[in-house]
């Protein structure tokens, strides 16, 4: 069956354009104007994934964003028309898994798109086995399922599959590269901005104290990595 | 005239310079002016005083002189030499036709004849005059009951002295008083300016592009109105900067919104053309990517200008770097060198360096039949990075220009699609948001080597 996608944007031509192109590489596709519309037609239609254009009429691309993850981990994609503006770390803080700036490339949408269907759709290879257990946290990377203390967290795909990557490494710095590779498909030059925003997400949800991480740290100017509670975090990268 | 000369003292000396000068000038006049009074009042008052006590004693020594030769044998030559020299006088007297004096140097022919003259028609005269080259009052009285007159002469040396003594003081008093305006002077004027090294300072960090400057109020009242004109400046100028912001912003989305409807109108197009349409929609395809790359060019060098432009600069392994953006820009052919002694690391903005590199690989495949190599070097802080080509290399008195916005070489491009103009006015652009600069070199034998430096930022 054809994934669905909703497309949230007030630009008549380009939703139309949009259309065509989505609906020639095979996707069904499901308009909204605008982000009442556009919030109504998720309720009604339940899509697979979610293209949002962050300058929206009335209810905020951003607000679309924060209402659609409040009940759902659907996969969004924001539209921006801003490539170097505070807009995108916004949108990625509101919720979106990954952006498309204006004007778009057909085949380069399209790729986001399947990236991130393939990210909510496909379980985490079992390669990456588990379960892991980092502190308080249990990971089961093949049911899908984190465990904080015993109480199951509520995480988008890309947000489990981010941490599924660290837990994989523990003890181990991640570059941003190697994560934008890893969990967002991008080979070149994704924006690291990406990795940023999901971590900064990750962290409100599986740390105590978000504002000073024990679980994953910052590893100035070369990425991330994940330490269990009591290691100072001085491993060899 | 004067108005050239007011420009020149002013391009020449300082406010705090004329400051002093004009102090100094004010305390010289002053004490100039007082000294000159002074000596003046000084001088003719002890002139007077030391005529009235030679006549005083002129005549006293007259009157003794007068009994002396009313004797019968008078002793001319023990009354002179009684006579009191205290003062420094010293007396002649003639005695019918007979001369006598206290000194051998003076005598009858030392007196001014005018009042020898005076005198010896019965009148009492006193005249100034230079006796033995040093100037005296003469005083003569005439004794006409003993048929004689009575000279004295009364030198000035010692009252000379004096006013020589009083001179050189009051000269050293306006030389000090001089010198202390002119420190006055220095002291009041760096007091008065120091308020404006704040609105230099100030001026300064608004020129570095620090728009956000703005002065506190001085505690003069005087100074008071500059700091506010100032600060009305900078505000103004801060409302225009984000005004202009604000507006490449819209029309950025403005702009990109029936771009983005054509560019995927075009895709659509260009998978359904059948044979027949399909010149035409090469064609539109062609113009509309144009389009769409003038107006990203656009839009980008307008934030140049309206300094919105920032620095965005994350850490990138330097090898894998360039090595993933040359795939990405489908240019994965170019040989690549990474110089051994290049940062291993380095802190730069992906997407401006992306940019950078994306314009001049199109550059060298416009005029250059396409890049032969790519080389990274560094030390310090810094990034090269060079792009190579074959192509004929671009004649010295364009080196600077080709830089420029909208530059048309006199170069062919070797593609049919053209250029936005901009590409190479951006690349300079962007190594200089990045602290750098670009420039260009030809390669023997043949071909160009356009070179790109970024500093690295502070962390």
């Amino acid at each position: 069956m054809a994934a669905r996608l909703l497309v949230i944007e007030d630009e008549a031509p380009v939703r139309a354009m949009l259309r065509l192109i989505l609906e020639d590489e095979g996707f069904d596709v499901i308009e909204a104007a605008d982000g009442e519309t556009g919030l109504a037609a998720f309720e009604e239609h339940g899509p697979d994934l979610v293209l949002v254009d962050l300058r929206l009429p009335g209810v905020h691309g951003f607000e679309v964003c924060r209402a659609l993850r409040g009940t759902s981990d659907v996969p969004i994609i924001i539209l921006t028309a801003q490539v170097d503006s505070h807009d995108v770390v916004a949108g990625l803080e509101a919720g979106a898994d990954d952006y498309v700036t204006k004007p778009f490339v057909a085949k380069e949408l399209a790729a986001r798109i399947r990236a991130a269907l393939r990210r909510s759709t496909t379980a985490v290879s079992e390669a990456e086995g588990g379960p892991h257990v980092v502190g308080s946290l249990e990971i089961r990377p093949e049911a899908g399922v984190v465990r904080k203390a015993g109480t199951t967290l509520h995480l988008t795909k890309t947000e489990f599959r981010l941490l599924c990557e660290f837990a994989e490494h523990i003890g181990h710095v991640l570059s941003r590269e190697q994560l934008l590779e890893r969990v967002w498909g991008y080979d070149y030059l994704g924006d690291s901005r990406l990795v940023d925003a999901h971590v900064r997400r990750l962290r409100t949800k599986i740390e105590d104290d978000p504002a000073n991480p024990r679980l994953l740290r910052t590893v100035r100017g070369f990425g991330y990595k994940m330490t269990r509670p009591g290691d100072d975090g001085d491993d060899v990268p | 005239m004067m108005a050239t000369t007011s420009r020149n003292d002013e391009r020449g000396l300082g406010l705090r310079a004329r400051g002093t000068v004009a102090f100094a000038l004010l305390a010289l006049l002053l004490s100039a002016s007082l000294a000159v009074l002074t000596y003046q009042i000084a001088r003719s008052y002890l002139l007077d005083q030391r005529e009235s006590f030679a006549l005083r004693q002129a005549y006293v020594n007259a009157r003794a002189t007068n009994e002396v030769l009313r004797a019968d044998e008078p002793d001319v030559g023990g009354l002179l030499a009684s006579l009191p020299a205290s003062s420094g006088g010293y007396a002649v007297v003639r005695r019918g036709n007979e001369w006598f004096a206290a000194a051998v140097a003076t005598g009858r022919a030392a007196l001014p004849e005018s009042l020898v003259d005076a005198t010896n028609e019965g009148n009492a005269a006193r005249q100034r005059a230079v006796i033995g080259g040093d100037p005296a009052l003469v005083v003569g009285i005439p004794l006409p009951a003993a048929d004689a007159a009575y000279f004295e002469v009364f030198p000035y040396a010692e009252l000379q002295r004096t006013l020589s003594t009083l001179g050189w003081s009051l000269l050293a008093g306006a030389s000090i008083t001089t010198i202390l305006g002119a420190l006055v002077g220095s002291y009041a004027s760096r007091r008065v300016l120091r308020p404006l090294r704040g609105f230099t300072i100030g001026a300064a960090a608004l020129a570095r592009g620090n728009f956000e400057t703005r002065l506190a109020a001085p505690g003069d009242k005087d100074l008071a109105p500059i700091a506010t004109s100032f600060n009305e400046m900078a505000e103004a100028l801060q409302q225009r900067l984000e005004r202009e912001a604000r507006f490449a912003s819209d029309v950025t989305h403005e702009l990109r919104t029936p771009l983005t409807a054509l560019s995927a109108a075009v895709d659509v197009l260009d998978r359904r053309a059948d044979e027949r349409s399909r010149p035409a929609v090469d064609v539109l395809r062609t113009q509309v990517r144009y389009f769409e790359q003038l107006v990203l060019d656009l839009l980008e060098i307008s934030r140049f200008d309206a300094g919105a432009a920032e620095l965005a600069p994350e850490q990138v392994s330097t090898r894998d770097f360039f090595e993933s953006l040359l795939r990405g820009l489908d240019h994965d052919e170019v040989e690549l060198e990474v110089a051994s002694d290049a940062p291993h690391a380095f802190r730069l903005d992906k997407r401006r360096v992306e940019r950078v590199l994306a314009n001049l690989l199109e550059n060298a495949d416009r005029y250059a039949g396409g890049a032969t190599r790519v080389e990274v070097s560094g030390d310090h802080g810094r990034l090269r990075v060079a792009v190579e080509d074959a192509g004929p290399g671009v004649p010295p008195d364009e080196a600077d220009a080709v830089f420029e916005r909208f530059h048309r070489s006199t170069a062919l491009s070797t593609e049919s699609e053209r250029g936005t103009g901009l590409g190479l006015a951006l690349v300079a652009e962007h190594a200089a948001l990045h602290g750098g600069r670009a420039w260009v070199e030809n390669r023997e034998p043949a071909g160009a080597r356009f070179v790109v430096e970024l500093a690295e930022p502070a962390p």
